[in-house]
């Protein structure tokens, strides 16, 4: 190994960590959105937070680029390699460090499993709200990148409204921290500046989240409707009801018969769209709650209402609602997945304008939603051997994007930015203000090493797409929301 | 004099051509806006409210009551009980000092319901951060940086945030536990239970406040289960007008006119430390333990040595009063913090 900068790595780690051969690299070349490749220089599978920020001080020493990397399930080319800089992989780094029941919080390296936060607190009753459908693979660190969510954002909000303190390596090695495991504070919110920055500003070390009692009772109902617009208005009667569920979800014909068809979920027959709403709470709050929502489902048309008579029921509702997605690759070869957000009282218009879309380009659109929260998920549906179907699939992408920020919302939910919505960024917060986040992102990060070419478009951006699904997807083993 | 401005044009100007910029609202955090250069009081008004939408934007100046009150005509509240409403305190203001009142335990705090802002830097630009909806993961959370950050970052102009329906029924129930060790232990046994908690406060007696919120039908038979749950933890009483306490706590009405006062910011765990080392000095300051054992709200007379605070480990923000301090505390120490400085406001005004 001549490289000094790759020497420089070797004597970080022993040589069976860092992956240098073109096989070893493969996986690392690509993530959720399988679309996007790039070839890293090596990526260094780390172990502990003192290797990261050694490999963080070499790349900076050498002026290569690198990225963290958790488990790879970015739907927005998140964590697709900076072209021959390094891969920092920190799925070995997923111990839990401490965990505090009496004070409901748990401090973990980056990359341990979403799902198993919850999974350790559960004994004591406690839960980790943050619940993205891929939380059995996805890790914390990369949630904590993406702001990532779920279908229970709406009550107790998204990652960052779970994440108490963080100990971090900025880009050029300087390490810090920010917050501590009191929910309170004094000084800015660095915490909250640095969750969601996509990886720009350096890599989570060390995250204390915030844990929750789990709910003493849920209910948890299919409402269906003879058309999605109808759907859509009651949601924005839901919301305006002053009803707080936990999750208020769409699904439409498509994803239910996908849905139907992978695991084997029964909807109402006539339904073109289902709504799923779960109440949860101390039981006789829920009890009572339920005799309202009925009664509001009941003025929005809905013509059936099947609340689950059991937990198994329950459980198979949301199994269903987590599966439509990757179901969605029985509707159709190629997908691209989007992920807007619009205000939730003009659901039902962007609902008839998204079909407008679908028309106009002669593209089937399938739609499940965070509706609760004006989080839409249109699939775009192609196939992407028919010549020219891949371009106007990505057109009709487009516009729905321009429809959500027409209308007042956001690009993305839960996504993140990555590569695939680079030049939106600017159309939704204009020219002066992305610049300024270019001038923040040069401040903390001056040589722009970290994840360069992320959220932040450098120069003409490239046009990606998302098609198809993600490898653990086929396998059934994670689902998409 | 401070200047008075009424119009974003005004904070501009005003920034531009002054060195030094320190900025008033409605002047309910006496200490923190010390000898002000700016006032923005005059910079209010809401100026869109959709109720269905459960999102607000307003001016900065404008007072939390206020919207508070508007808020209520449509069954909404700010689920975060921003403190010292009733004393004026601005929207502005409350994001700025990054206060939470008690019913932060229940949802989360000022941080957690902003979703916008506009705000003018140091430079004298105006920039926007964040969306008008309640989910958003584009670009950097601007808004969040600005909790807590003491106009160090520059004028704030408006904001938006989310709200929650309010409860339609509220209760409190008063537990005597006889001493802060037996609160502390009587809340750990309350804090895993699933019982939807709005609140969970209590003072240097050892009398913890709960309070409840919900469907008014409900409420009696959670009342009841509360009661069974605390049996054999002191005398339980429920409080005549549930709204009145809290208010009264938002107001900080136990602190003796003219003492500072101060947020402490704790874990649960060093109460027992916080209580052994106030006790050894045999000074007992009036106090009150919030947002389940996580805010130390304490009044300091200015009899008592400023230099213990640090003695006892203790540190935090000096909302009111006469104090040497606005802060105790080393975050601008933070290197993150200091890059992000040099762009917000590369000039040191703020
Ligand atoms: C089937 C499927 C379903 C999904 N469902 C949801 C959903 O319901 N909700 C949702 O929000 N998302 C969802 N996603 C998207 C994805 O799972 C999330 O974005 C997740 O947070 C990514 O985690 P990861 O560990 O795979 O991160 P990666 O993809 O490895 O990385 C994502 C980004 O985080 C950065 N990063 C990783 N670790 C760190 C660290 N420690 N410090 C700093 N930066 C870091 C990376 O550089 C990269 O930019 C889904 C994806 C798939 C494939």
């Amino acid at each position: 190994m001549h490289d000094p900068f790759l020497q420089a790595l070797g004597g970080i780690v022993p040589e069976e960590r860092l992956l240098l051969g073109q096989a070893e690299l493969l996986p690392y070349e690509s993530d959720g959105l399988t679309a996007f490749r790039a070839k890293p220089r090596a990526v260094v599978l780390a172990e502990s937070a003192e290797e990261v920020i050694q490999i963080v001080k070499t790349c900076h020493a050498h002026d290569v680029p690198f990225l963290a990397r958790g488990s790879g399930t970015s739907l927005s080319g998140g964590s697709v390699p900076v072209e021959d800089g390094v891969v920092i992989a920190l799925n070995r780094m997923n111990n839990i460090l401490d965990y505090c029941p009496i004070f409901r919080s748990m401090v973990i390296e980056p990359g341990v499993i979403t799902a198993q936060v919850t999974q350790r607190a559960s004994e004591d009753g406690l839960y980790y709200a943050p619940d993205p459908s891929s939380g059995p693979v996805c890790t914390v660190g990369g949630n904590v990148a993406f702001n990532s969510g779920g279908a229970h954002c709406l009550k107790y909000g998204m990652t960052s409204n779970h994440i108490l303190a963080l100990k971090v390596v900025l880009p050029d090695g300087e390490v810090t921290t920010f917050g501590t495991a009191s929910l309170e504070g004094v000084g800015p919110d660095l915490t909250g500046m640095f969750v969601g920055s996509e990886g720009l500003f350096g890599i989570a070390l060390e995250i204390t989240v915030r844990l929750l009692p789990v709910a003493e009772t849920f209910y948890t109902v299919i409402a269906a409707y003879d058309t999605l617009e109808r759907a859509g208005k009651a949601v924005a009667m839901l919301v305006a009801s002053g009803l707080l569920p936990g999750a208020i979800e769409i699904m439409d014909r498509l994803v239910m018969e996908a849905a139907h068809a992978a695991v084997g979920v029964e909807y109402p027959s006539r339904a073109e769209a289902v709504l799923i709403v779960e109440l949860e709470g101390p039981t006789e709050e829920v009890a009572e709650e339920k005799v309202q929502l009925q009664q509001i489902l009941k003025e929005s048309g809905a013509f059936e209402i099947n609340p689950a008579k059991n937990e198994q029921e329950r459980l198979m509702i949301w199994k269903g609602r987590k599966s439509a997605f990757s179901a969605a690759g029985r509707l159709s070869p190629d997908f691209i997945v989007q992920d807007g957000v619009v205000p939730r009282s003009r659901l039902g218009e962007a609902l008839v304008e998204i079909q407008k879309i679908s028309n106009k380009y002669n593209i089937r659109v399938a739609n499940v939603f965070h509706a609760g929260d004006g989080n839409l998920h249109p699939l775009i549906l192609y196939d992407g051997r028919q010549a020219g179907l891949y371009e106007r699939a990505e057109e009709c992408a487009t516009e729905i994007m321009r429809l959500c920020i027409a209308l007042g919302g956001s690009i993305t939910g839960e996504h993140g930015v990555g590569l695939e919505k680079l030049v939106f960024l600017k159309e939704m917060y204009g020219p002066e203000d992305t610049l300024f986040m270019h001038r923040i992102r040069d401040a903390v990060d001056s040589a722009r090493l970290a994840n360069r070419g992320k959220m932040l478009a450098s120069a003409e951006a490239p046009a990606l797409f998302s098609h198809g699904l993600h490898p653990l997807e086929k396998q059934g083993i994670i689902f998409r929301n | 004099m401070a200047e008075q401005a009424t119009t974003v044009e005004e904070v501009c100007d005003f920034v531009r051509s002054t060195q030094h910029v320190r900025v008033m609202g409605g002047g309910s955090k006496d200490n923190l806006s010390r000898e002000p250069t700016l006032c923005v009081g005059g910079l209010s008004g809401l100026i869109e409210y959709q109720p269905d939408e459960f999102t607000f934007t307003a001016l900065a100046g404008t007072p939390v009551a206020q919207i508070e009150e508007v808020l209520a005509e449509h069954g909404q509240y700010l689920p975060f009980d921003p403190p010292l409403s009733k004393s004026g305190a601005t929207l502005g203001g409350t994001l700025a000092s990054g206060l939470s009142g008690p019913g932060r335990f229940r949802y989360g705090g000022v941080r957690d319901f902003v979703i916008s802002c506009r705000m003018v830097t140091g430079a004298g630009e105006i920039i926007r951060g964040g969306a008008k909806v309640v989910k958003n993961a584009a670009g950097f959370d601007i808004p969040k940086l600005l909790v807590g950050s003491l106009g160090c970052f520059g004028v704030l102009i408006d904001l938006s945030f989310k709200v929650f329906p309010k409860a339609s029924a509220t209760a409190t129930l008063k537990v005597e536990t006889g001493g802060v060790s037996a609160a502390v232990d009587a809340m750990h046994q309350l804090t895993h239970q699933p019982l939807d908690l709005c609140a969970l406060d209590f003072d240097r007696e050892g009398v913890l406040c709960l309070r409840v919120g919900g469907l008014a039908a409900s409420l009696p038979e959670r009342l009841q289960r509360l009661r069974t749950l605390l049996t054999g933890l002191g005398t339980i009483e429920q409080v005549d007008d549930d709204a009145a306490i809290w208010a009264a706590a938002g107001e900080f009405s136990w602190v003796p006119p003219g003492a500072r006062l101060l947020k402490i910011p704790i874990v649960p765990g060093s109460i027992a430390r916080i209580e052994q080392s106030l006790q050894n000095s045999r000074i007992d300051p009036p106090r009150r333990y919030s947002v389940g054992g996580n805010v130390l709200w304490l009044s300091w007379r200015s009899e008592d040595r400023w230099e213990q605070l640090p003695e006892f480990e203790l540190g935090g923000l000096v909302l009111c009063g006469d104090a040497p301090v606005r802060w105790m505390g080393h975050w601008q120490d933070n290197v993150f913090f200091q890059r992000l400085k040099t762009i917000f406001d590369p000039d040191g005004k703020f």
